[in-house]
């Protein structure tokens, strides 16, 4: 049988690649947007860091939605093409070694404009504590709890919507398989349209309870600046676990490889 | 001898249609069996049954023993047409991939055969690659692997003679003794010399399984057996 590690590292080499091409358009995006400075001499001054970071973060919300868009598609692939569904190995292997590599893929576009950021904090750091303190001013808390708790968030929120995507795409495959052969394409885009939907409507009612939920904490007093972000990724981190439990079960009994 | 590959009551339904309709089939170690039958008659979904990708297959399907489908792709080598793979993916990278996720892969044998299929260049990309280049490719790759079952569906279909003689040279060469070959084909006469059994799938039915030797012995070719199983099949339907 094929080992854990040998799939997840087939699968990260396909992905890596994926996260170099959007890592690359990135850079370049930041190199051509810095060419106008570089023309009126702003990038040679003292303040070129801040000119080279601005540009930095502006285009790491393209490059991390480009990231997720391309790493979902490759991830979903996995499922229903022979390259991956002849392999021995389960499919709770297989699907947990799909959406780790995908994470870890993820976090490699992620670490740029991080180091943008580090950067800018190496040239300029008095600048930048300065403005944290005064920004925090006041404010009795730990700045790196309250940024590891955000961070936990976003960890857990991906997760929730990789796992969230391939339970569309795995019911409506699952769902059209039981349907006639003729106008598959319709019945797939009405079950997507249904799905989405569906899952929209589910999510705001489990956010809606959640904070509720929140609500009777702040009213028991054990609500903090530290606990809702966390409070908040346990809840999207349990909702990823249970729907990749129902993934893979969809994987093993129902969704195969086109044919 | 020892049954390496059976298949009891197999059936298998997908968008409301009966493709495969209780299938019942054993298959000793060491036979190259001929998988016959039309164009969407089923074969190919009863080879995706046994390598394990096709899903909600009911009955019983056991290579060597083994009925669980991790167990089964372990023990199975099909390639369906590098379906997965992109057109970009180089042929070395492809080597690579196969040597990674499949323990039993051979590089060395995988060489060989190639080189017998005269097929080296590791450098061109899938794209790149004739039909016939793709098909010695798929097949180099199929038969590399140490497997207990071997699956080549329709491993001739729009390829020259000559890369077919070469292609059938190398299945006769390189096929270990011990192992199944399963090979679909609706071209009968070119895979004739290659059989020890037929297995003939028509209407989602398997309609005949023989030794070659008892049909050839019946003063049959196994082209004339097998067009004469569908001419039956026809009269019969004609007459209801």
């Amino acid at each position: 049988m094929t080992s854990f590690r040998k799939i997840n590292r087939v699968l990260l080499a396909d992905k890596i690649q994926t996260s170099v091409w959007v890592i690359a358009a990135y850079l370049a995006a930041i190199v051509l947007s810095l060419i106008p400075t570089a023309f009126n001499g702003e990038l040679f001054s003292s303040h070129w860091s801040g000119y080279v970071m601005a540009r930095a973060l502006s285009w790491s919300g393209l490059a991390l939605l480009l990231a997720f868009i391309f790493l979902t598609r490759a991830s979903e692939k996995v499922y229903t093409t022979n390259k991956y569904r002849l392999i021995p190995v389960s499919d709770t292997k297989l699907y947990g070694a799909n959406l780790f590599s995908s994470f870890v893929a993820f976090i490699l576009v992620f670490l740029i404009p991080i180091i943008f950021m580090l950067l800018y904090y190496l040239f300029n750091v008095k600048t930048v504590n300065r403005i944290v303190n005064s920004s925090f001013a006041g404010l009795q808390a730990n700045i790196w709890l309250f940024l590891l708790g955000i961070l936990l968030v976003g960890i857990a929120g991906l997760l929730f919507w990789w796992t969230t995507v391939s339970l569309i795409h795995l019911l409506t495959t699952a769902i059209s398989r039981a349907l006639p052969a003729n106008n598959q394409k319709f019945y797939k885009a009405v079950i997507y349209i249904v799905l989405i939907y569906l899952v929209v409507w589910m999510f705001g009612k489990v956010q809606n309870w959640f904070s509720q939920l929140a609500y009777l904490q702040y009213m028991l007093g054990s609500s903090s600046i530290y606990t809702q972000p966390m409070w908040t990724a346990l809840l999207l981190f349990v909702l990823a676990v249970v729907i990749s439990v129902v993934n893979v079960l969809l994987m093993n009994k129902q969704v195969e490889t086109k044919q | 001898m020892e049954n390496a590959l059976s298949l009891k009551g197999v059936s298998y339904k997908r968008n409301r249609r009966v493709i495969l309709a209780n299938i019942n089939l054993d298959v000793a170690q060491g036979t190259t069996l001929g998988l016959l039958g039309e164009n969407g008659a089923g074969k190919t979904t009863l080879m995706r049954s046994i390598a394990g990708v096709a899903k909600g297959a009911k009955g019983t399907i056991t290579v060597k023993g083994q009925t669980g489908t991790i167990e089964r792709k372990g023990l199975v080598s099909y390639t369906d047409n590098l379906d997965g793979f992109s057109r970009g993916a180089k042929v070395a990278d492809i080597i690579e991939f196969y040597a990674s996720v499949y323990p039993d892969f051979d590089q060395d044998k995988y060489r060989e055969l190639s080189d017998f299929l005269d097929f080296g260049d590791t450098t061109k990309k899938i794209g790149e690659l004739s039909k016939g280049m793709k098909e010695k490719f798929v097949i180099s790759l199929t038969l590399a692997r140490k497997a207990a079952v071997y699956l080549l569906d329709e491993p001739f279909e729009g390829i020259d003679s000559m890369t077919r003689k070469k292609i059938i040279n190398s299945l006769i060469q390189w096929k270990a003794a011990e192992s199944v070959l399963v090979i679909s084909d609706h071209y009968v006469t070119e895979i004739a010399g290659l059989l020890d059994e037929v297995a003939i799938i028509k209407d989602e039915k398997l309609i005949a399984h023989e030794k070659a030797e008892k049909i050839r012995e019946n003063g049959n070719s196994i082209e004339d057996y097998y067009e004469g199983l569908y001419e039956k099949g026809a009269a019969d339907n004609d007459k209801l």
